[in-house]
């Protein structure tokens, strides 16, 4: 695609030691130790790439492996895998759809580029980020920037963020920018500002071969700022095209066409079983089957999804399916099975089911970053929870886990009410917690389902209980508290009870403290009935 | 136990009369066929129960101290984590139901921030479910729970199971009913869940009518003492601070032992309600009541 243009904004995220970090992970090695990575050259194992420590006793990339070895016998060795940084460059990019549907990987210059133009606004309120310098640059690109860093070295990898208005300067001060390690490195968009930020870069940022490079060198030509006073004709004529052409792909003169990651397409596992599955044992299998592929088949693409179907199949042509959901993307082999573990039961076989498949929806790349890395065992154990509602509400259903949360009326039965689990880091419908100066209106630990009339004896009609009788138990109060008047909605036409209700707690003989009420007022003339409503701890 | 003894006698008197005894380290390895002394046996029977402790102890779950002196050393330190703990109480008493939140008070003083899941019936009828606005009275957030509820007890029971084998939760509360009323049904489901507990580390607490309580690490039976007593020798009869007669009626790694506690809601603190108004031991008079006796024993 056509990445060049004086109004673009393309966002490179360079990796400098990501072969040598992925492979320290791999093998289980301390990153401050001396490691190299080594291929093949010129009949010989040279170094590639050397970690920070190796770089600091000296050691450079060229050296073959027995030299390295010799001189440095503690240093660890191992083949570059380029396949594998490849493929996590590519996971890195299918991450990056977070902040744009565009984005590409550089697997020569170990980066990722993320073409912003039109999303980085959406980031402009995302975080708090002082923008002081709107005038050059986008507010939004440079809290996308900002968040792309933070997310970055929370993995713990060394990165490199710049943004430009072409690919080839984003590259060059990722690369080479002095600051560019420290924070990310914004070049403005005006051509004179960005001839001015690109000029003490060494001729490398170009990407130019290293014969032409050398004959630069030797030409006296080491900076950026060597070609502006040269004319692209006398370039060409010198060191050839491919000077001029990176030149101008510098500036935006040139399209620069670089390919971008192609979104994963949606995920089915399908089984064609041989013989019809029948039978509860045979059925779990099956399902167990089904999940342990797809939870392969979603690691294997870098994705997570919300929802699963399970479907199936019989013998006499029956198609059934059964839906699942997760409150959060997921894909752990082991949460998919705990998630379907109760549908063998749910499956009428009937005379067997010839063919079963697991499609998963709603799939999002949005996964912690950590888990591109294999180092998401944090995380993962955080999300227990998370997992454990989700299985009990694909087993009893999402309304049978709840949350409560307060609801403000005075009616007791109204003051709480149920909801369905979303989120279990949710922390709406706080509660107000008593403080030591503080009044609270007395409340039983357990509330009946619907009060309960009792018998009542009391000394006067508008006087607390005396003695109580309940199903089979006869008791003596002994204390008492109240009364606590609650009226009736009396704006309410659909409320049935018109009677205010006198709220009492009670102690009785033998210890148990009930609350009781009063419904109907005597001064009034109402008729008085009592109820027992809940039960003191 | 008097039927105990005199088979003890009668087996040692016949391996006496065989005239095969030896030296009691003989005996113990004497393998097949060999007699052992009724001293040798309690050495034995001691040795084999510290190795039994020690392998119950070999993955060690944490402890919650209840602050009473009493309970805790009948506890041999406190409540363990990772062990599921019967809480039992009599009809249309909210004790049982206090004290588990008590406990769960004092483990969310220690851990603020994993959730308590608290399973309980759709509809509980007379025995009433959770009023989460009382609550923060008893120094516990509600925001902090999350509710399971289903109608179904073997649904509900499967629910707390599965609770108990997550890591990240706190404690998980069940409400069993009826469901200890088949004690097949009830023996298989306890020895899973003590399994399911192991494997996740969390605390389970079932709350109930009285029920068998062999498998349990632990077997309470709280009821609401009379607080009128208690109140005119403090002073205080407008002190309506919940006041508990706790029963720890069976404890695996204890012993039993009882007491009359006062639980303070703003300082989530329980307190010996008779070491306070009676020094001279008067509390050391306690027995486990015969109804949860007979509870623990018919397990």
């Amino acid at each position: 695609m056509d990445v060049s243009g004086d109004d673009r904004q393309i966002i490179y995220l360079h990796l400098p030691c990501l072969p040598i970090q992925r492979m320290a992970r791999v093998q289980g090695w301390s990153l401050e130790e001396k490691v190299g990575l080594y291929q093949r050259e010129k009949g010989a194992d040279r170094l590639v790439y050397l970690s920070a420590e190796a770089r600091a006793d000296g050691v450079q990339a060229g050296l073959s492996v027995a030299d390295a070895r010799a001189r440095h016998p503690d240093m660890r060795f191992a083949p570059v895998d380029h396949n594998a940084d490849q493929a996590l460059l590519t996971a890195f990019a299918r991450w990056a759809f977070r902040y744009s549907p565009v984005t590409g990987i550089d697997a020569d210059g170990l980066g990722i580029w993320i073409e912003a133009t039109g999303a980085s606004h959406l980031f402009a309120h995302a975080t708090d980020f002082d923008d002081t310098d709107a005038d050059d640059t986008d507010s939004g690109l440079k809290a996308m920037c900002a968040d792309l860093y933070r997310q970055i070295s929370q993995t713990g990898l060394r990165a490199s963020i710049a943004s430009a208005s072409t690919f080839g300067a984003a590259f060059a001060l990722a690369h080479y920018h002095r600051d560019v390690s420290a924070q990310p490195v914004h070049a403005p968009a005006r051509r004179a500002r960005m001839r001015e930020d690109l000029a003490d870069l060494p001729l490398a940022a170009l990407r130019l071969p290293l014969d032409i490079l050398h004959v630069l060198s030797q030409a006296g030509l080491r900076q950026i700022s060597h070609l502006y006073p040269l004319g692209r004709a006398d370039l060409t004529a010198r060191f050839g095209p491919d000077i001029v052409l990176r030149y101008s792909q510098l500036f935006g003169d040139q399209p620069d066409n670089q390919i971008p990651v192609q979104p994963v397409q949606p995920v089915a596992v399908t089984k064609i079983w041989a013989e019809p599955v029948m039978g509860y044992e045979a059925l779990c299998n099956m399902v167990s089957q089904l999940t342990a592929k797809m939870a392969e088949r979603l690691l294997d693409a870098e994705l997570a999804a919300r929802s699963f179907e399970l479907g199936w199949q019989r013998t006499d042509g029956q198609v059934s399916c059964l839906l699942f959901r997760l409150s959060r993307p997921g894909r752990r082999e082991q949460t998919l099975q705990r998630l379907m573990a109760g549908a063998a039961e749910k499956i009428d076989a009937e005379f067997g089911v010839e063919y079963s498949w697991i499609q998963a929806h709603e799939l999002t790349v949005d996964v912690p970053v950590t888990a591109l890395l294999g180092t998401d065992q944090d995380s993962l154990q955080a999300s227990q929870v998370s997992d454990m509602v989700d299985i009990l509400a694909a087993r009893l259903g999402p309304d049978k886990v709840q949350r409560v949360v307060s609801q403000s009326d005075w009616h007791i039965a109204d003051s709480q009410a149920y909801q369905p689990v979303a989120d279990v880091t949710d922390k709406t419908g706080q509660w107000s917690m008593p403080v030591l100066t503080g009044l609270t209106s007395p409340r039983p630990v357990r509330l009946l389902d619907r009060p309960e009339p009792v018998k009542v004896v009391a000394m006067m009609p508008d006087h607390p209980p005396a003695m109580i009788r309940w199903r089979h138990y006869n008791w003596t109060v002994l204390r008492t508290t109240g009364p606590e008047r609650v009226g009736p909605r009396w704006w309410d036409p659909n409320r049935t009870d018109r009677l205010s209700r006198d709220y009492y707690r009670v102690e009785v003989e033998d210890g148990r403290r009930l609350w009781l009420c009063r419904e109907g007022l005597v001064e009034r003339g109402d008729e008085v009935s009592w109820f027992i409503y809940g039960l003191f701890s | 136990m008097l039927r105990l003894q005199i088979m003890q006698t009668t087996y040692f008197k016949s391996s006496v009369s065989d005239g095969s005894v030896k030296g009691s380290s003989d005996l113990i390895q004497g393998g097949r066929g060999g007699y052992i002394s009724s001293s040798c046996k309690a050495s034995r029977f001691s040795e084999l129960k510290t190795q039994i402790r020690q392998a119950d102890t070999a993955r060690s779950f944490p402890t919650l101290q209840l602050k009473v002196d009493r309970f805790d050393i009948a506890l041999s330190g406190g409540l363990r984590f990772g062990h599921v703990h019967l809480m039992t109480g009599r009809s249309f008493d909210g004790a049982a139901t206090g004290f588990v939140l008590a406990l769960l008070r004092l483990m969310m003083d220690q851990d603020t921030l994993s959730p308590v899941v608290w399973c309980s019936p759709s509809h509980a009828g007379h025995a009433g479910h959770i009023l989460a606005s009382a609550l923060p009275a008893l120094g516990v957030s509600p925001s902090r729970f999350i509710f399971v509820h289903d109608q179904h007890p073997k649904r509900l029971m499967g629910a707390f199971e599965e609770v108990l084998q997550t890591r990240g939760v706190l404690a998980v509360v069940g409400e069993y009913g009826l469901f200890a009323r088949s004690a097949y049904t009830w023996q298989r489901w306890v020895r899973r869940t003590r399994l399911a507990a192991k494997t996740g580390g969390t605390m389970g607490l079932l709350l109930g009518p009285p029920a068998p309580v062999s498998g349990f690490e632990t077997g309470w039976h709280i009821t609401t003492a009379s607080a009128d007593l208690f109140a005119k020798r403090e002073g205080l009869q407008t002190d309506w601070r919940p006041y508990w007669s706790v029963q720890l009626t069976y404890s695996r790694q204890g012993t039993p032992c009882a007491d009359k506690l006062v639980y303070d809601g703003l300082t989530g603190r329980l307190q010996s309600a008779i070491s306070r108004s009676d020094k001279h031991g008067q509390a050391s008079q306690l027995r486990v009541s015969k109804p949860a006796l007979l509870a623990s024993i018919s397990a």
